[in-house]
């Protein structure tokens, strides 16, 4: 048998409408007998109506809901990328580290000079990373041990 | 690619109106409005990628709830440093004051008082209360869809919804109590 303090506990569950049929009907009978079920109803009652008078809690800016429209109307690639963090850091890496190779070995020193180009250009102008490829290079014609 | 694959109208509508709720759980999350834009932003990004990967029977409100929390833990644990609380001022940007006709002003006027004190003493709760006052309250989420989100059993919303529910009510009948002193001040 269950006592008080187990319907107190389904009034919420009732509330919520997460009772199934026959919960509803095991809660619903003591709730009309009980002053200390009801009381807790009614309490809970209370507090439900005033959370939904105060709907909703926050309203999106404008310029937030402008932004997310031109998100959805323009969006980035669905492929995963790198976040723009991680690339510049990995081109600052490389751009220190290759730079510091010997001059004479053109191969290794180009591709630091891009990398660093490529991070200043991120960094200052915010300018889009173009892609390093082979192919890309070749055409470039700095690479001409590629 | 698109927000929308297929129904484009009707996507677009409903990925845009879920706005106002994601911002609201951004917005109890962090407790800062850069923030919490910053947040619904990237979410969308995140639900335009992978919404090739949704599921046409997927609930998409859901979902996006998810994909916010996830991008706010992930953030929480790049800082690995607590949640940075920050006050939301009182008279905060994006503070819902619908006029509405029909009602006089003192009507008005205590419905924003009391939408007032309902948002304070959320802020107030325990961040783990908040976001599931938030999800069920405002959001109308069910448990198995709040325990979705928050990736917990169903009995943990239960049990953390009651004692969310409790704690509310103090501070509701607390933030109360001035005005009720107040009043019985006035001869």
């Amino acid at each position: 048998m269950k006592g008080c303090d187990d319907y107190c506990s389904s009034i919420q569950l009732f509330l919520d409408e997460e009772l199934s049929d026959q919960d509803l009907e095991e809660c619903c009978a003591p709730l009309e007998g009980c002053p200390a079920c009801r009381k807790e109803l009614e309490t809970e009652e209370t507090l439900s109506h005033l959370l939904h008078r105060s709907r909703q809690l926050y309203s999106a800016p404008e310029a937030l809901r402008a932004r997310v429209r031109q998100t959805m109307a323009d969006p980035l690639p669905a492929t995963p990328h790198a976040s723009m963090g991680l690339r510049d850091r990995v081109l600052k890496v490389l751009a220190q580290i290759i730079t510091a190779c010997e001059p004479s070995r053109l191969y290794w020193g180009s591709i630091g000079g891009y990398a660093a180009s490529c991070y200043w250009r991120r960094v200052t102008l915010a300018a889009p990373v173009p892609k390093v490829t082979g192919d890309r290079l070749r055409r470039s014609g700095r690479f001409g041990m590629l | 690619m698109s927000w929308n694959r297929s129904d484009t109208v009707q996507s677009d509508a409903a990925g845009i109106e879920r706005i106002d709720g994601l911002y609201s759980y951004a917005l109890v999350l962090t407790r800062n409005h850069a923030e919490a834009e910053d947040l619904v932003q990237e979410t969308y990004v995140r639900a335009i990628q992978a919404i090739g990967r949704l599921r046409a029977d997927s609930n998409t409100k859901g979902w996006l709830f998810t994909i916010l929390r996830n991008i706010w833990l992930n953030q929480l644990r790049k800082r690995r440093t607590g949640p940075q609380i920050v006050e939301i001022d009182a008279e905060g940007v994006g503070t819902v004051d619908i006029v509405e006709p029909s009602r006089d002003s003192l009507a008005l006027y205590v419905s924003k008082i009391e939408r007032e004190q309902v948002r304070e003493a959320i802020q107030k709760l325990p961040i783990e209360f908040r976001e599931i006052i938030l999800l069920r309250e405002y959001e109308e989420l069910s448990y198995r869809e709040i325990a979705s989100v928050l990736d917990c059993p169903a009995g943990t919303v239960m049990s953390r919804l009651a004692r969310a529910r409790a704690k509310l009510r103090v501070l509701l009948c607390a933030s109360q109590e001035p005005d009720r002193a107040g009043k019985g001040d006035t001869p």
